[in-house]
């Protein structure tokens, strides 16, 4: 059977990894954003010309 | 900044499993959904002087590239999602599973879900102003994700309603259509291109699920006792 230190040090230790966890979900969800900003909806002749079939394709409103 | 200190195996669970993804689809989107466009492109009234529209590698390549951009852009949210449930989001034993699932709740959220008001379409379909089908479909994806969340990351069965409107809402209040749906394009050809493009994202979905899975709990990004 576990201590309560005990049991509180590994709460302790558990905390900041999730928040550490958190920040980094974050950092993928900006970055996946981002990213599919540009290749299903950033207007711009040149990048809507060059992502034109895959946009059909993938269902992004277009046009 | 401790985020940042994730961002090399974030980077390396979301892109290559987005490279690995974006491969079956793009093979099937060269076969199967690019030359329905093709063909349909031969029926907008604007490219009549030229019946015929060549595919060259530039544009094959082109939409691939696209594909790579798009699969490792779901790759990056699928990542992001499973590391805001952490180790709930996976089965007990049953990685490959979860992927699948994983994947199959993605194509739902942004392409079966939206395909039910805005369905795939063909260049040369009359469609509804821009701006108007970008928000409806942002919308849909939105709800239709906080909705399967809530459903199964939470474990609230009192929160089951609300995610029930989430789901309906967006097609309750219905997609932004055109007035005259009139179109050149051939009905029997829009309706297969339909059908396609909606596999070729589920044939991108399954196997990126599967990947990211699979890399994000190598990378130990599911961890919240490990050290690290």
């Amino acid at each position: 059977m576990k201590s309560a230190t005990a049991v509180q040090r590994q709460s302790a230790a558990r905390a900041p990894l999730a928040a550490k966890r958190i920040a980094g979900a974050s950092l993928a969800l900006i970055l996946g954003l981002g990213l599919l900003t540009v290749g299903g909806f950033a207007s711009g002749d040149l990048l809507h010309d060059a992502a034109h079939d895959g946009r059909h394709s993938f269902a992004f409103p277009c046009h | 900044m401790d985020s940042l200190k994730l961002l090399r195996p974030i980077l390396l669970t979301a892109l290559p499993a987005g490279l690995l993804a974006s491969i079956l689809a793009a093979l099937f989107q060269n076969a199967f959904v690019e030359p329905l466009i093709l063909q349909a492109e031969a029926f907008e009234v604007a490219n009549l002087q030229n019946p015929n529209p060549t595919v060259d590698l530039a544009r094959l390549a082109l939409t691939f590239l696209t594909t790579l951009i798009v699969a490792c852009a779901y790759g990056l949210l699928l990542t992001a999602a499973l590391m805001f449930a952490g180790e709930r989001g996976v089965l007990q034993g049953r990685p490959m599973a979860s992927g699948l699932l994983w994947g199959g709740a993605g194509f739902f959220v942004f392409h079966l879900a939206p395909a039910i008001g805005l369905p795939p379409e063909l260049p040369g379909m009359p469609a509804a102003d821009l701006v108007d089908r970008q928000v409806w479909w942002l919308g849909t994806v939105v709800c239709s994700a906080a909705a399967l969340w809530l459903l199964f990351l939470t474990h609230r069965p009192v929160l089951a309603p609300v995610a029930a409107i989430l789901l309906v809402l967006p097609h309750v209040l219905g997609a932004p259509h055109p007035n005259n749906l009139e179109t050149a394009v051939p009905a029997g050809l829009a309706a297969a291109f339909t059908a396609r493009a909606i596999a070729a994202s589920l044939l991108l979905w399954l196997p990126l699920g599967a990947a990211v899975l699979w890399l994000a709990k190598r990378n130990a990004l599911l961890a919240t006792t490990d050290a690290g």
